[in-house]
């Protein structure tokens, strides 16, 4: 079985699983002790000796079987089984689906590669591999449904299934062990792929074991071993034909280039499966999601709050500034004109008119710096851009967008005039002018 | 028992973390001593019986058995991080909200607090100036500290209980380094905040901090009670003290971990093994000579015009 | 000719504006029938956010629970790909680690956060730094919760790292090949006491003034170097040049040592934390990983030749 589908349908042609070092005891008794925790059938001593003496693991079939009760039963034992793993292996001799009659129809030959990648889109779609049949057909090759079906029950009696896949050696390939050079399993890989381009009968396992330099070892202990332990349907019994078929089947049902000869990689979800492990991870309930929920509130609630403290951190409650309010001494000290008294200490001047006293705050309305009063030419110049004004502050000249603004004035109980630079007058251009509102001014 | 005093000072802001620690490391070494513990049994079981050494597992307290050995860090790992970021941060805001950080009068130079105390992770060594010279509590005890700790891994020549915990596998290392830290560094901790009052006198706890209690303490240098008077014979005797306590100390120290831990023994190089004994011997000096003080009155053992231990 | 040009007696202009009414017509004819079901279309695409190009320019991977997904999620991630994509599920058992090197560098992140904070109001000025204290813990719209966050939070953190290096210590995490990294940690231990230190004086009152002059002052006994310490007055240390001198940058705690404590606070000792921190992050990962829980070993086995981890 597993060469016929292989040769219908292998991506690559199909490479027996890896001959495996006996394996030690650590690893068997962990095998154990897996066994006893999840109440499976614990191995038996003739398994174990099957197993040191180099039988791979049952999940090495690279089946990703979710339980080893379901591992591909060996074709040695009766027919019964063989269905089962006619079944398991080759599971839809069911005929081709909808789609992929389809694509069929539209004529068009699919390569490997193709198929491989429509397999894996399936996979990460979740949606059904493509049956060996439907490869074949996409491949426009002769359905081989029946070959599986049929060459289980072929091998299924006497003939130890070591003897079957192994089968005899042709020609050439003797000629190639005679020479003495072991070929590296790329090497054995390359050759049967050409061997299936050409279309060339595949290698079989005996041959890819001469080639490889080792003993057909699987042969004798597994078909002994059998019979005697086929009660045991958890026994790690794929002879290497169903190791091979399935793993053949594997290949070509999943639509991987290689065959996975172990676990499937640790942590993904396929080998929690594998491993008969629930999926690791909170399951996703409705409490669960819950909690997740008021969890993240909370936390958004944290942040939000130290969001807004954060801002409100940078403006402080009281300040120390200069003072804005203060008093320049009394209205008879001033005589008409601009007086650059306050100047430095205060930024104002304090202007006289014949019937006004008011005091204008030093900054330019352009861009802020502070004006030169030119007692010469009876005008406040501003250094930065130009801006001039008249001996009223009133604009007349640059960049200035409308006269400088006037503080605030009244007079003190002690007579004093006292200025209160907070509180300033403007005249906008095109609006009103408050230099005429109350507190603007003094009456001279 | 003046229990306002015992509050005032557990009280005091600064205070706080010390009070804290204690619980804090109590329930750590006992969550050590747990796992040391369970370490040590399965240890025991592996020693006596050779064929379950090789195939039983090595682990103790095992993380959810039903999981993959290696498990993705995103999400198991990082919310694991995330709750000890948010815990921390509780107890940080609550601790914050309730308690006000200290802040006492201006800086005055003209005006020393009684007691005048170092923050709380240095009055071990502030301790220390009451044994040591300044120059030795204050600058060579750190040095020697810090250098001690650096040299710890290359002098540990012990492969066992490297990534777990255990007692008996490593006496010698985790016995020494919990004399140094617990003992020698928390508990000189726990006496500069607690015990030691104004004047940096030895207050009970309990006993109220008396700014005007007088104690008359003589204290005599060993040289003195020898009758010795000249510079030269206090610094020869001196010498001698030292030289004989490294010597004599390093004799017993020998005695003992060759008998006890013969196997490291013989991993270590003669470096590796005088490096150990000079570190381990200065630090069981400190606590001795602390003794002599406390005990006998003894101030220095070691006279010279230059420097005195 | 005109007459080709349109169907009007003004040949062009007619026939363009018959034209350009058409069009007009036309466009809103379409409009009108394409409009609602594009817009619906396309608001249709808007519902699910993590199809649109802002979130797939900003987030390269989707967010679910694939392995895939979840190895990128951490791998991917510029602050989180210091992890490994996967971790030995042992590890995760918080009662191995106790979580305190992360917690120790989340502390050291909020110390920063909340220090740059309170740097906008501290002045580090002999006049102004108890002041501005003051007007943080008055004036200032959390200023007081900041300031305690800060202090507590630096007591945390030293608290933390002493825990952090007692239980490297007991699980023997520092033995080969993690020695270098456990000197790197011995080092963070000394900047995280500095910062301390150089932090406790900046409030300028009298707890900080006087715990700093009692530090700095054992600086003066230093052997060789300091004015008071052995053989110093033998190489010309007076108190205007000697290592306390550098230190404080005078012979007494004023405005000059305010100012350098506050640089090597905010500046000098975060940058070199910082890359050692980096170093010590990356030795972590580099040396293997979490150390355990491991296997434990038996003393028989201790001897056998093993590779080098």
């Amino acid at each position: 079985m597993a060469d016929e589908s292989a040769n219908a349908g292998g991506i690559l042609g199909h490479l027996p699983p890896w001959p495996r070092k006996a394996l030690n005891n650590s690893v068997i008794a962990m095998e154990q002790a897996y066994r006893q925790r999840k109440g499976l059938p614990v191995l038996s001593d003739a398994d174990i000796e099957a197993l040191k003496a180099g039988q791979p693991m049952v999940w090495e079939s690279g089946n990703g079987g979710s339980a080893p009760v379901a591992a591909p039963a060996p074709p040695v034992a009766a027919a019964a089984p063989a269905p089962p793993q006619a079944v398991s292996a080759a599971t839809p001799s069911a005929g081709l689906s909808e789609d992929v009659a389809k694509w069929v129809a539209e004529g068009r030959k699919w390569s490997k590669s193709t198929i491989a990648a429509e397999q894996a889109r399936r996979g990460r779609k979740g949606l059904p591999a493509l049956n060996d049949v439907e490869i074949a057909a996409l491949l426009g090759e002769p359905v081989a449904a029946a070959a599986p079906a049929t060459s289980v029950p072929a091998t299924a009696p006497a003939p130890p299934p070591a003897a079957a896949p192994s089968g005899p050696i042709s020609a050439d390939v003797a000629k190639w062990v005679a020479e003495g050079k072991k070929w590296s399993k790329s090497t054995i890989a390359a050759e049967q792929a050409r061997r299936g381009r050409k279309g060339l009968p595949a290698l079989n396992d005996a041959e890819i074991f001469a080639l490889l330099g080792e003993p057909a070892a699987p042969a004798a202990a597994p078909a002994t071993a059998a019979p005697a332990a086929a009660p045991t349907p958890a026994a790690p019994r794929p002879a290497a034909a169903a190791a091979t078929a399935s793993v053949a089947a594997s290949v070509s049902r999943s639509g991987e280039s290689t065959s996975y000869v172990g676990t499937p990689a640790v942590g993904t979800s396929r080998a929690a499966k594998a491993g008969g492990i629930a999926s690791i991870g909170p399951e996703d309930s409705e409490v669960n999601q819950q909690r997740r929920r008021l969890v993240w509130s909370a936390v958004a609630a944290f942040l939000v709050a130290w969001f807004l403290a954060f801002f409100r951190f940078f403006l402080p409650r009281t300040l120390f500034e200069p003072a804005t309010s203060f008093k320049i001494g009394y209205p008879e000290e001033y005589g008409l004109g601009v007086d650059t008294k306050f100047q430095q200490k205060y930024r104002i001047w304090v202007d006289r008119t014949p019937d006004r006293i008011f005091v204008i705050y030093a900054r330019c309305t352009h861009l802020g710096c502070t004006p030169d009063w030119k007692p010469s030419e009876n005008k406040f110049k501003c250094p930065c851009h130009g801006s001039g004004y008249d001996s009223e502050g009133i604009n007349f000249e640059g960049p200035a967008p409308r006269p400088m603004d006037r503080a605030k004035v009244e007079v003190a109980p002690d007579g004093q005039i006292l200025v209160d630079v907070s509180r300033l007058y403007q005249w906008p251009k095109g609006q009103p002018s408050q230099f005429n509102d109350d507190g603007s001014f003094l009456r001279a | 028992m003046d229990w306002r005093q015992l509050w005032e000072i557990c009280s005091a802001p600064d205070n706080v973390p010390i009070v804290g620690l204690i619980p804090l490391l109590i329930f750590y070494i006992y969550l050590a001593w747990k796992q040391a513990k369970a370490n040590d049994e399965l240890i025991g079981e592996l020693e006596t019986n050779p064929a379950m050494a090789k195939t039983h597992h090595r682990k103790t307290w095992p993380f959810r058995p039903g999981w993959q050995k290696e498990i993705h860090v995103w999400p198991f790992l990082l919310r694991i991080e995330f709750l000890a970021a948010i815990i921390v941060t509780i107890i940080l805001m609550v601790w914050s909200i309730t308690l006000s950080a200290p802040l006492e009068e201006p800086s005055n130079p003209n005006l020393t607090m009684n007691p005048a105390k170092a923050p709380w992770y240095f009055l071990g060594l502030q301790e220390m100036l009451v044994y040591f010279d300044p120059w030795i509590a204050g600058v060579v005890m750190p040095t020697l500290i810090i250098v001690g700790l650096m040299v710890i891994p290359y002098i540990d020549t012990n492969p066992l209980g490297s990534g777990y915990y255990t007692w008996k596998q490593r006496k010698f290392a985790i016995g020494t380094f919990m004399f140094g830290f617990v003992v020698l560094w928390v508990a000189m901790i726990i006496i500069g905040t607690f015990i030691r009052g104004p004047g940096w006198q030895w207050f009970w706890p309990g006993q109220t901090w008396d700014h005007n209690r007088l104690i008359y303490e003589v204290n005599r240098d060993l040289p003195d009670l020898f009758g010795l008077t000249s510079n030269l014979a206090k610094a020869i005797f001196g010498a001698i003290v030292v030289g004989g306590y490294y010597l004599a100390g390093g004799f017993l120290v020998h005695a003992l971990f060759r008998r006890y831990n013969p196997k490291d023994y013989q991993r270590m190089s003669l470096l590796q093994y005088s490096i150990m004994m000079f570190f381990w011997l200065t630090m069981v000096g400190l606590p001795l000579k602390m003794l002599l003080r406390l005990a006998f009155n003894i101030k220095y053992v070691w006279i010279t015009p230059w420097f005195n231990v | 000719m005109r007459e080709e040009n349109g169907n009007g007696k003004n040949g062009n202009r007619v026939g363009l504006l018959e034209r350009v009414k058409a069009g007009v017509k036309e466009d809103v004819q379409s409009l009108k029938n394409d409009m609602p079901a594009k817009a619906k279309e396309q608001i249709e695409g808007l519902k699910d956010p993590t199809k649109t190009q802002v979130f797939t320019s900003i987030f390269r991977h989707k967010h679910d629970d694939t392995p895939r997904n979840r190895a990128l999620g951490v791998l991917s991630n510029v602050f989180l790909h210091l992890h490994p994509a996967k971790i030995n599920r042992d590890a995760v058992r918080y009662s191995y680690t106790w979580g305190m090197g992360g917690i120790t560098f989340y502390l050291f992140i909020v110390l920063t956060f909340t220090g740059v904070l309170l740097m906008f109001y501290y002045h580090p000025s002999k006049v102004q730094a108890f002041r501005d204290v003051l007007y943080l813990e008055h004036d200032v719209p959390f200023g007081k919760l900041l300031r305690n966050m800060h202090r507590w939070a630096a007591h945390l953190m030293v608290i933390a790292v002493w825990l952090h290096m007692f239980r490297v210590f007991l699980t023997g995490s520092y033995k080969k090949p993690r020695e270098f990294n456990w000197n790197i940690g011995v080092l963070l231990l000394v900047f995280t006491l500095l910062l301390s230190f150089t932090g406790y004086l900046l409030p300028d009152d009298q707890l900080g003034f006087w715990a700093v002059t009692v530090g700095t002052n054992m600086a003066r006994a230093t052997p060789l170097l300091g004015h008071e310490g052995p053989f110093g007055k033998m190489l010309g240390m007076t108190p205007y040049n000697d290592v306390r001198f550098g230190l404080l940058g005078g012979s007494i705690v004023d405005a000059n040592a305010l100012l350098r404590s506050y640089i090597w606070h905010c500046i000098g000792i975060p940058i070199v934390a910082s890359v050692l921190m980096i170093v010590h992050f990356w030795r972590v990962r580099k040396d293997g990983g979490i150390s355990g829980p491991a296997p434990v070993m038996l003393t028989a086995e201790a001897d056998k030749p093993r590779r080098s981890t």
